[in-house]
């Protein structure tokens, strides 16, 4: 079953890692160097994303304020936090907001890979 | 000068009216230290009648243990007789009749009559006046005691203050130092990732020229996470020198910048430093750094309250006399009008109540006021805060 996963962060090297930990046949990767850019991808492909993984420290729109987007305009469709800062404050917050997962980086892949196919499933379910 | 014309004017009987009307008391006593008169005021003093105090020796008015003193005294002021006014040098004890002792005032007058050489004395009971001289010595006493207890309740309050002080700025320090530790999670967690997700890829993959662009992406990213520990330990070094040192303002300024920008969660913002070379000032260093960050942050804060646009920081700093100059300007939401001093009182803050108790600009004002300088708000600019801070260049000759 193949899964569409957008990634919003502003690093390019990140995004290029969680490329690289989710490459194979089961995952589609889009992805977005900002909130702006997801929003745009996301009004595009909204029924093809099955799970969002995105970062909290980014410039313009935070994280924080992304999350609060997605949820209120595509709130079946999952959303994983992976961020460089352990907060556990802001992981409850998170949490209240809906959001799935709060991952710190740095991950291993195995983990990312079991995160995003639980979220996935969660995704199918709410169909 | 010629003699009072009284005596020879007025009449014996007036005259002895007078004498015994006055206040004080009055007494003569002939050469040979016997008393011949003495008025109402001074029988009434000692608590004799008159009858019983002429022809006595004037030493019976005297105490026991003076009586010597006073008979010695005496005869030298015959050999030479002159006029002593009450004052200074002139106070005594008396002894009344019931053997109180009188502490009284005197004053002498020698005089010829046709009977002989005469000695006049006018005599005041200073009795009330020593007392209240006493009480006011004891208020004196009492007085100087209580400005020693407070003049060192002073100084404990001051030596104690100037302790809470010092606590202060460490707290503060430490607070940065709190949000620095997760910033410094954030800035070395994303690089490991990398690292991490390289090696990972490295393990996948057959191909050699991408297992060596793997391998020169970990080596970079390595790199990065030591230069990032390097910069910002320094920052969190506990101070080890309690001296004061020469300290280079720009180079604090830089340090200052790094770890503003890395203690908090935007990347939106720019920050242009304008120096020219400056004289050194004297003071710890990292207190410098404290200032610095601290006001950083703030216009860092303020500037990303500024939705959508790009947030701009300009620092300059020059030489102007005997100052050193830092200015700071962002271009943020600005203080209210009316506040720009309050925004250095303790407590006083802008932020929510998450975000700090509001003692950051007053510990910058504490610290910059302990090494002679100056801090204040520049409202010129407009939109945004420029804070100006000054500090006395070093002085040379003492080092």
């Amino acid at each position: 079953m193949l899964h569409h996963v957008l990634i919003v962060d502003d690093e390019e090297d990140i995004r290029k890692v969680i490329r690289l930990q989710l490459s194979g046949t089961r995952f589609e990767i889009l992805e977005a160097a900002g909130a702006e850019q997801a929003i745009e991808l996301l009004k595009d492909n909204a029924l093809t994303v099955d799970v969002i993984i995105c970062d909290v420290r980014m410039p313009k729109i935070s994280g924080v304020e992304a999350v609060d987007y997605f949820r209120r305009n595509f709130p079946s469709t999952p959303v994983l936090i992976l961020t460089g800062f352990p907060d556990l404050n802001l992981a409850v917050e998170f949490m209240k907001e809906g959001v799935l997962d709060y991952l710190v980086k740095p991950v291993e892949k195995e983990k990312l890979i079991e995160a995003v196919e639980n979220a996935a499933k969660q995704r199918k379910i709410f169909e | 000068m010629r003699e009072p014309t009284l005596v020879q004017d007025i009449s014996g009987e007036l005259l002895r009216l007078a004498v015994h009307a006055a206040p004080c008391g009055i007494l003569i006593a002939d050469r040979g230290g016997d008393i011949v008169f003495a008025n109402r005021a001074l029988l009434q003093m000692f608590g004799y009648a008159a009858d019983e105090l002429v022809g006595q020796p004037v030493e019976v008015l005297v105490p026991v243990k003076d009586a010597n003193t006073h008979r010695f005294q005496r005869e030298k002021f015959n050999k030479q007789p002159s006029a002593r006014k009450m004052g200074i040098g002139m106070n005594f004890d008396g002894v009344a009749k019931d053997g109180r002792i009188i502490p009284v005032e005197i004053g002498l007058q020698p005089g010829e009559t046709k009977d002989g050489r005469i000695v006049v004395a006018t005599v005041i009971d200073i009795s009330r006046r020593r007392a209240i001289e006493e009480r006011l010595h004891r208020h004196e006493e009492h007085l100087e005691e209580l400005v020693a207890e407070r003049t060192q309740e002073l100084h404990r309050a001051q030596v104690e203050k100037e302790r809470v002080m010092e606590q202060l700025i460490q707290a503060d320090k430490m607070a940065t130092i709190g949000t620095l530790v997760s910033g410094i999670g954030h800035e070395i967690n994303n690089p490991l990732y990398i690292v991490l997700g390289m090696a990972e890829a490295i393990e996948d993959e057959e191909d050699i020229s991408l297992r060596r662009e793997y391998s020169a992406q970990i080596i970079k990213h390595c790199k990065q996470i030591a230069e990032t520990v390097k910069n910002l330990s320094a920052y969190a070094q506990p101070s080890l020198k309690h001296d004061l040192q020469l300290v280079d303002l720009n180079e604090s300024i830089s340090a200052a910048v790094l770890v503003a920008k890395r203690s908090l969660q935007t990347n939106d913002i720019e920050i242009r430093q304008n120096a020219e070379p400056v004289p050194q000032i004297l003071a710890k260093s990292e207190e410098i750094q404290q200032v610095l960050v601290n006001i950083i942050r703030n216009g860092i804060q303020a500037s990303g309250n500024s939705r959508g646009k790009t947030g701009l920081i300009e620092i300059e700093c020059h030489h102007r006399d005997e100052w050193v100059v830092v200015s700071i300007r962002d271009t943020g939401t600005g203080i209210p009008v009316g506040m720009e001093t309050k925004i250095f009182d303790p407590f006083f803050t802008t932020k929510g109540p998450d975000e700090g108790q509001g003692l950051g600009l007053y510990i910058v004002q504490q610290i910059v006021t302990k090494y002679g300088g100056e801090i204040y708000l520049d409202r010129e600019s407009g939109a945004g805060a420029t804070f100006t801070i000054k500090f006395p260049v070093a002085d040379q000759s003492r080092q």
